[in-house]
């Protein structure tokens, strides 16, 4: 059982300090890639028929 | 319960007023982007890879999750994080394969049943797309049960009556901004409540193990639950090998791949490189939305376990978790309201309730989109205009906010929450794991073997308390029943292709 205490302990505390990692990394990059996101928005074409793609209709 | 008084005071309300006000206003706002169907169901395909992982990690670290977690946390011990960590692996891997997603990003489609046209006929689209809807309405049927009993838990709002009111409220507000702004302000307001909720909960673990102390918190666990409080593979750990295979395939697969709310993030992505990373990254966030909310309810469990006067609330007369699956659930927000200060409950609670709000604009809008385009639109031919999607789009978002309404207050569990998620999703994600998997990967395929499939998966729902309970397949657990589905299903589909190959691949 000491090992399992010991184990999910380290992995609590890795995983913890990687998660902060990755929310500072998106959280301050994810803003931009809002802005992007907007003015990308901003220059595409009007409505279309709500299809996807339809000429990719094939057995693959 | 509410015996126990909260800390929420009535600065915690305003902050939370002020957080939805913020949130709801941007989420009304971005619809002035949406100018066809696509910016409407996957935001004009224009998500880069750090807004993709914070929509894609705000979107399934909704309160439901942390509600669920929580309780497993609290019934399991620490031996429930295997459930994070396949979770985080298996979305790893996926990432690094691209198991399923990138052929789906790659064939362009909006949804899966698109998929199920596209490799077999428009017949499986409308019928895989129908289980899919009602299988993903049932599975957020408790919902709102669960945003209610944690707003219970957390305020000390004992009056069942208020706790419905501020429940359709938030609900209503929820549908609003979903059916104004779709895709787009899904996206923004998981960006605005990933930034929350991920400093938010760092915060409560480590408030959490400063007020109860590491040593406590595994004492504890050892007290109430012994070593199968930590090892998820001892038989009668309430976990066991098969419990484990089942949350490869449930936890892992299927929610990162095969689940449709999760796949809508993939085909939204500017990219097959975007989804590669998307799933890379969002990997971390997949094991934390379930190993902090478990922890949090072993906290609860250490915190209710060690106070007298609450043990009995929690705890039988021989130590054990309580059995009622609705006590177990509200353990980890009435933890929350007892050792949280003023202020910063009110800013945790926000940010839960913000990820009530983004579960289910994700939700709503995924389950509509699916009935509008793999449902009605090709039962008419694809004669819809663009207009007419969105009209109808909007109006199964408002259905289906109705029938939350009423089963998430009529519906007895009966079962952990996870599990009722994890067998209602089944119905659809058992055919559909198989559909996807072999028609993807397996020129064979057929569509016979396709319809066997999906028809199998609806066999998942004897894994459901009362129907498991009806059948007197009680002898059964969930995971054995759901396993065994997926491979018959997996079986049929090799033998109704192999029997019954689509003509056109013969000629």
């Amino acid at each position: 059982m000491d090992l399992w205490i010991r184990l999910w302990m380290v992995i609590f505390i890795l995983c913890i300090l990687l998660f902060t990692g990755v929310a500072i990394y998106v959280g301050l990059g994810g803003l931009k890639d809002i802005k992007a996101l907007f003015h990308k928005m901003n220059t595409s074409p009007k409505a279309n028929t709500g299809h996807s793609d339809n000429s990719l209709k094939s057995k693959p | 319960m509410h015996l126990i008084p909260s800390n929420f005071g009535l600065l915690d309300w305003l902050i939370v007023f002020v957080y939805m006000t913020i949130t709801l206003s941007v989420g009304l706002y971005v619809n002035k982007y949406i100018k066809n169907m696509e910016d409407y169901l996957v935001a004009g395909r224009a998500l880069k890879t750090r807004l993709a992982v914070a929509t894609m990690i705000g979107s399934e670290l909704g309160l439901v999750t942390v509600m669920y977690s929580a309780q497993k946390g609290f019934t399991g011990g620490f031996a429930a994080f295997h459930i994070a960590v396949i979770a985080g692996l298996v979305t790893f891997i996926v990432g690094i394969t691209g198991f399923i997603v990138v052929p789906l990003r790659r064939l362009g489609v909006m949804t899966i049943p698109e998929f199920y046209e596209k490799r077999f006929s428009r017949g499986v689209r409308v019928f895989g797309g129908l289980l899919l809807a009602l299988a993903g309405v049932l599975n957020m049927g408790l919902f709102l049960k669960a945003g209610a009993l944690f707003v219970t838990g957390l305020t000390g709002l004992t009056d069942t009556n208020s706790v419905a009111i501020v429940m359709t409220i938030m609900l209503g507000l929820v549908i609003a901004y979903t059916i104004m702004g779709g895709m787009v302000s899904v996206v923004v307001t998981d960006y605005i409540q990933f930034v929350v909720l991920s400093f938010g909960m760092i915060l409560i673990c480590g408030i959490s193990v400063f007020a109860l102390g590491w040593s406590t918190i595994v004492d504890t666990v050892i007290s109430v639950h012994g070593e199968s409080g930590f090892n998820p593979v001892l038989e009668g750990s309430g976990f066991g090998p098969t419990y484990i295979m089942w949350m490869i395939f449930t936890a892992g697969i299927v929610s990162c791949a095969v689940w449709q709310t999760s796949v809508m993030r993939a085909c939204a992505a500017e990219s097959v490189v975007v989804v590669r990373r998307m799933y890379m990254w969002s990997s971390i966030g997949f094991l934390i939305r379930f190993m902090v909310p478990q922890f949090l309810g072993i906290c609860a469990l250490t915190y209710f376990f060690n106070i007298s006067e609450f043990r009995d609330l929690f705890f039988d007369k021989t130590g054990n978790p309580s059995n009622n699956p609705t006590i177990t659930l509200q353990a980890m927000p009435l933890f929350l309201s007892q050792i949280l200060p003023t202020g910063i409950i009110g800013l945790i609670g926000a940010g839960f309730l913000a990820a009530f709000m983004s579960t289910h604009d994700s939700y709503l809008l995924c389950w509509a989109s699916v009935l509008t385009q793999d449902v009605i639109a090709p039962i008419t031919n694809d004669k819809l205009t663009t207009k007419s999607r969105l009209i109808i789009s909007r109006i199964f978002i408002l259905v289906i906010g109705l029938f939350l309404l009423v089963w998430g207050f009529l519906y007895d569990l009966g079962q952990d929450l996870w599990d009722y998620m994890a067998v209602s999703g089944a119905i659809y994600f058992i055919g559909a794991f198989a559909v996807l998997s072999t028609g993807l990967y397996w020129k064979r395929a057929s569509t016979v073997g396709a319809y066997l499939a999906l028809v199998v998966g609806v066999g998942a729902v004897a894994g459901l308390g009362p129907v498991n309970k009806a059948l007197n397949l009680e002898k059964y657990s969930s995971a054995e029943i759901g396993l065994s589905m997926t491979l018959v299903a997996l079986v049929m589909m090799f033998i109704g292709s192999l029997v019954f190959p689509d003509r056109r691949r013969v000629e």
